[in-house]
């Protein structure tokens, strides 16, 4: 028993100890810090139309842009406690003494430690769990884009949040680990609640998103997870008592050990989950499970990767965490919104998906979101996409000196059920990215860069009936360089372009998910995005560039929709 | 098995090492990001509160303010009225934060409560320049300097983008929302003695732009570079439609001297299919050459105004100086000719357009005039030119003693007569005239419907009666006006005393003449005089006191009122004292008073008669 207690002393002062060392966070400096950003970015536009009525009711050129400032005020009360409240000065071009300006809180939240042993985040965080549970898919962004387009994609992350595959939520995360000193090493529990709608007092309940995951690390070689992410009304916060769930649960193991020199890995994932309504009748039950196993090999100086992969995700898996979208299709582009003399709905391009922060989501949509099969018609959800089993490949292969470096996968997967027949739709998916470093090559104390990268789909199906049949391809390349011409003066290009033809169903759905009905889907579309831009870099964060993109968008089936624009853009960026 | 479980509790208990920190999950686990964001270099405030309250009483106030929405106010004689509606705010913050020692972020941002007792609900915030981002980059041969998003004040040249700094003949009686704090109470009047010039604010001979500035400074071959694209005020706006100003200079250097060559050009639009579209191009060369005995200025270039209605082709624009220093003509004299054909027009430069007249809309939607300066022939000051003009002036500045003078002269004329118009304006009540009518720039107030307001003053229209009956004129009009501006310093009881005066004696007619014509021959006479002393009370107090008359007095080739018969007999009386007070470092009350008195002998509803009570508190951080 004395030994015990002073076995229990002696862990109790080292744990003390050990915190203190742990806290990361507003411990030392000034007590008010101040981080954010600033962007200020000027474009013309002109769009011309391929219409044989001449246009007199929509306008050819548009002008925008803003300057704005993100200001966060990072206050540190105590060694414990940060607080970040962050505001955002916006200001319309061509807005002059005042007149189109806006001010709007970006973020607040609050971070910090309790009792030396838990950390916790109040407030608008950033999540991420499993790709089956809680992840931010970029499954619109089949290849890696160039530089002068990646240059726009950073500012559409940086509005959207995008970090990471995380997820902005609003809510409160809080975490904590065990180590242990025998048979077991670590216990890491994370658990998160956050909002996702208020109650109206009527027929909308106050609806939450709720997860936890306990990761045990067994020893260096073995770790298991539990995995839990929970969509669900709180029952009572409104008149209406059908209130929704959709409950995910996951296992995730990962094994390490050598096989000769090599290192490998056993990694994987597999649950289940249950979408229900507890009073509708009308509503179904969805219940389905999943199973997501891969085997990793590579070298210790890491130099190439290959990785086997099994995917089995039943027809009937919901997972709204998982399964969100970045891209809305169904948005409207922010200029040019209607064209030809017929003011008709123009069409989204590649360039818009490039540049347009408002169609993109920035939290968890429960439904599930249309998807553009010109652009992913193989996992348009992620790998989290229901009703899809197969195997994958993925691989990495960098030289020695990383001045070339590659990245391929290919997967053949294909439906668990069919849809509206018997008969299963295959899918076929390959992607290259390669990237070459001529600067490092070359041994110039300057960037040169290339880059290109491509990527094949194709939707299969054959049956019995015409009905059945489906033959949908599509082609995505991109190709790019960037060369510093001048210290700190790049010269950007780029290419992509989307190709597709071919038909599809694709299936119509109802509220809560199934299948009503089928839209047939023909398309034989062309799509290409060029760009040109100088940049200047004023240090590491903050450039200057001057770019010019044409967007072209040519319907080989309905003509009349054809559209080019020309885009010139000037944007000054900073981040602080 | 109870047992067996509780000694794995305890195992754990006392084996576990409670940690705030997640490491090596197989996925990441907490919050992102995991990396604290860095921070700002350096960030600052500073700025100024201003409080300012005026008190007015007109005895007479129905006919003045019998426009639309001004006739509330004719009903009472006594307003009071808490802020300044000439756009300064009560609390102006300037924040700014470097991300590296060279590039910098800044934004204003404003408060102000209109104190009428509605509180929180009728206050106001807002920006007032807004954001804007500068930064550096120095390259092994030159730097780059950007500034880019919102007003930047700025200046090309004087025929591309530029305003008029004018020749400091002005009244320093009534203070400006801009206005610094002085170290010693007494340095604005001193400074002004000593200088001929106050501190000005940032905007002083610049033009506010909004958009992209990029400036390429130390380039080989003593070369420098500016491109500028975005907005002016007159075509700003932000609907999508593309109007867009853009321009630029190329600079050489060689010794003291320098040539270089100017763009500066407007396209817009006015309707939203942006089938009629109208703007501007302004091309010059301008060049400074430095001798001893001269100095030899110029701005020579070509600018031409378009519209689908209107293309009259490209017009000349000049302007030569010359400069002697005191010691070639034992005075100091500035010699200037300037010719501005009608058809260049440029709303973003030092001259006013007074020739076309479509040239002066912009996409504002608002119903007030839509360029805050005057159209049609106007009498400016010396020093000020407009596009159909052409003529010389004369500048000079002697001492005599503790009397320093300064005198200007221009003679100019028309080059085609356009216009059946003369404005002119009111400068001894100019200011307390323009808080008349508040909030805008209502064009075409006054009993008779031809005030116009602008920023801080008014000007008034006049029609000539001795063209076609279709009001076009039959004679160009010539221009003389004569400035003087002097200055005398002294003690008195031990304590400085400064007096200014100012005087201005102008007139235009149909005939060219050497010096302004007193007499019924001109169309138009105007005589301002406008005496300013400041006494150093105590080294925290100024007494300020100010006396003007004005005479205003028109020809029977003018419009005459319709029961006198008679042309403008125009003559007006300012007589106002105040104190300047220092109440701690960086803060300052201003006390005026002034009393107005103003009659048209001629136009009988022309007439104003009141005091007003002007309270300003300004303190800098």
């Amino acid at each position: 028993m004395q030994q015990s207690m002073n076995r229990l002393y002696t862990l109790s002062t080292a744990l003390v100890a050990t915190l203190f060392a742990n806290i990361t966070q507003g411990q030392t400096g000034p007590k008010v810090r101040f981080t954010g950003g600033a962007r200020s970015i000027i474009s013309n536009a002109d769009i011309q139309v391929n219409d044989t009525i001449p246009d007199k009711t929509t306008a050819k050129k548009a002008v925008g842009g803003y300057a704005l400032v993100d200001l966060g005020f990072n206050i540190s009360p105590n060694k414990n406690t940060e607080i970040l409240g962050m505001i955002r000065i916006n200001n319309k071009y061509g807005g002059f003494y005042g007149a189109g300006v806006a001010f709007d809180v970006r973020q607040l939240w609050v971070k910090g430690i309790i009792a030396d042993v838990v950390r916790y985040q109040l407030g608008d965080i950033n999540l991420k769990q499993t790709p089956f549970t809680l992840y931010n898919h970029n499954e619109d962004q089949m290849i890696s884009q160039p530089g002068v387009f990646q240059l726009q994609r950073d500012i559409v992350n940086y509005e959207t949040f995008y970090k990471s595959n995380t997820w902005r939520q609003q809510g409160l995360s809080l975490d904590w680990g065990l180590q242990f000193n025998k048979f077991v090493k670590e216990l890491n529990v994370n658990a998160y609640l956050t909002r996702m709608n208020a109650t109206n007092f009527g027929n909308i309940q106050d609806r939450l998103f709720g997860g936890s995951t306990i990761d045990l690390m067994q020893s260096n070689h073995l770790s298991i997870a539990y995995n839990l992410a929970a969509l669900f009304d709180v029952k009572g916060t409104a008149l209406d008592t059908n209130v929704f769930s959709n409950i995910v649960n996951t296992m995730t193991f990962r094994y390490n050990n050598k096989i000769g020199k090599l290192n490998a890995q056993l990694q994987g994932e597999f649950g289940n989950s249950r979408y229900h309504y507890s009073i509708d009748t009308t509503a179904p039950t969805l219940t389905d499970f999943f199973m997501n196993p891969t085997f990793t090999l590579s070298p210790e100086n890491k130099q190439w990767e290959a990785e086997l992969g099994y995917l089995n995700v039943g027809p009937d898996f919901r997972s709204p965490g998982a399964q969100s979208k970045r891209v809305d299709y169904n948005a409207q582009p922010n200029f040019f919104n209607r064209y030809k003399q017929t003011q008709a709905d123009r069409p989204l391009n590649y360039g818009d998906i490039m540049n347009n922060s408002q169609l993109y989501s920035t939290g968890i949509n429960p439904k599930l979101m249309a998807y553009n099969p010109l652009i992913n018609n193989v996992l348009p959800y992620g790998q989290a996409t229901f009703n899809r089993q197969g195997l994958y490949l993925k691989g990495k292969y960098n030289t020695q000196n990383e001045v070339i470096q590659s990245e391929f996968s290919h997967h053949q997967l294909k439906e668990i059920r069919g849809q509206g027949t018997s008969a299963l739709k295959s899918f076929m998916m390959s992607r290259l990215q390669l990237g070459a470093n001529l600067g490092k090559y070359l041994h110039w104390d300057r960037i040169a860069k290339i880059s290109a990268s491509a990527c094949y789909q194709s939707t299969q199906r054959t049956g019995q009936y015409a009905f059945e049949s489906v033959d949908l391809t599509s082609f995505q390349t991109g190709m790019g360089a960037e060369f510093e011409i001048l210290p700190s003066m790049d010269l950007m290009i780029g290419y992509t372009a989307l190709q597709g033809n071919g038909n599809d169903l694709v299936s119509d759905r109802n509220g809560f998910t199934e299948v009503i009905d089928f839209s047939k889907y023909y398309v034989d579309l062309n799509q290409t995005v060029s760009a040109a831009g100088i940049r200047f870099r004023f240090g590491e964060k903050a450039y200057l560039t001057a770019l010019y993109q044409q967007s072209n968008y040519q319907d080989k089936i309905h003509a009349y929709n054809n559209y080019k624009i020309n885009h010139w853009m000037v944007i000054y960026n900073m981040t602080f | 098995m109870k047992r067996y479980l509780l000694a794995i509790a305890f195992w754990g208990i006392v084996t576990a090492n409670a940690v705030a920190q997640i490491t090596n999950t197989i996925y990441p686990l907490g919050v992102y990001p995991k990396q604290a964001p860095e921070k700002l270099e350096r960030f600052t405030i500073s700025g100024y509160y201003r409080f300012i309250t005026n008190v007015r009483y007109l005895q007479n106030s129905k006919d003045m303010l019998s426009r639309n929405s001004y006739t509330e106010q004719a009903k009472t004689p006594t307003h009071i009225f808490v802020g300044d509606d000439a756009q300064i705010p009560q609390l102006m913050l300037n924040m700014g934060g470097s991300i590296t020692p060279s590039t910098r972020f800044s934004t204003d941002f404003y408060l102000w409560t209109p104190m009428t007792g509605a509180g929180q609900a009728e206050n106001v915030k807002g920006l007032n320049l807004g954001v804007s981002l500068t930064g550096t980059h120095d390259f092994q041969k030159g730097s780059l300097n950007v500034i880019a998003g919102g007003i930047n004040w700025y200046a090309l040249t004087p025929f591309t983008f530029h305003t008029n700094p004018g020749f400091n003949r002005y009244s320093i009686f009534e203070r400006n929302p801009w206005d610094p704090q002085t170290q010693n109470i007494a340095d604005r009047y001193n400074n002004f003695y000593t200088n001929g010039a106050l501190n000005q604010d940032t905007r002083w001979g610049r033009q506010a732009f909004q958009g992209i500035i990029v400036e390429a400074n130390d380039m080989p071959k003593n070369l420098s570079g500016v491109i500028m694209f975005g907005k002016t005020q007159l075509n700003g706006g932000m609907a999508p439609l593309p109007n867009q100003s853009y321009g630029g200079k190329l600079k050489k250097t060689v010794g003291n001297h320098y040539i270089s060559l100017n763009t500066f050009n407007n396209q817009s639009y006015s309707d939203s299919l942006l089938t009629h579209g109208v703007g501007f191009n302004m091309h010059t060369a301008e060049f400074e050459i430095k001798k001893r005995v001269l100095t030899i200025y110029g701005e020579v270039g070509a600018g031409r105004y378009f519209s689908p209605t209107l293309a009259k082709g490209w017009g000349e624009a000049i302007d030569l100086k010359l400069s002697f220093p005191k010691t070639t003509t034992g005075i100091p004299l500035l010699v200037r000719y300037y010719r501005i054909s009608p058809r260049v027009l440029n709303n973003s430069s030092v001259f006013w357009n007074s020739s076309i007249r479509e040239g002066n809309v912009s996409s504002s939607s608002s119903s007030d005039q839509l360029v805050l300066v005057p159209f049609s022939s106007a009498m400016v000051p010396v020093g000020q030119i407009t596009n159909n003009r052409t003529g010389i002036e004369l500048n000079t500045e002697f001492e005599i003693g503790k009397l320093k003078t300064s005198i200007g002269y221009t003679n100019a004329n028309e080059i085609e007569n356009i216009s059946s118009q003369l404005t002119y304006s009111h400068p001894v009540n100019n200011l307390a005239l323009s808080r008349f009518w508040r909030w805008g720039f209502p064009a075409n107030v006054g009993p008779y419907q031809n005030l116009t307001k602008v920023y801080r003053g008014v000007f008034e229209t006049v029609n000539l009666t001795d063209g076609t009956p279709a009001g076009i004129p039959l004679y160009k009009k010539y221009f003389n006006n004569i400035e003087v501006n002097a200055k005398y310093k002294t003690r008195l009881a031990y304590r400085d005393l400064y007096i200014n005066y100012l005087g201005s004696y102008a007139s235009v007619q149909r005939k060219r003449s050497a010096i302004t014509v007193f007499t019924e021959d001109a169309y138009l006479r105007t005589y301002y005089h406008q005496l300013e002393a400041y006494y150093h009370l105590s080294p925290k107090v100024v007494f300020a006191n100010y006396v003007g008359w004005e005479r205003i007095i028109a020809n029977y080739n003018t419009t005459v009122d319709a029961i006198s018969r008679r042309p403008r007999n125009q003559e007006g009386w300012g007589f106002a004292t105040g104190f300047d007070i220092e109440m701690s470092k960086g803060a300052g009350l201003y006390i005026r008073q002034r009393w107005m008195n103003y009659q048209d002998r001629s136009f009988s509803l022309d007439q104003y008669k009141g005091w007003e009570t002007t309270v300003e508190i300004k303190i800098f951080f």
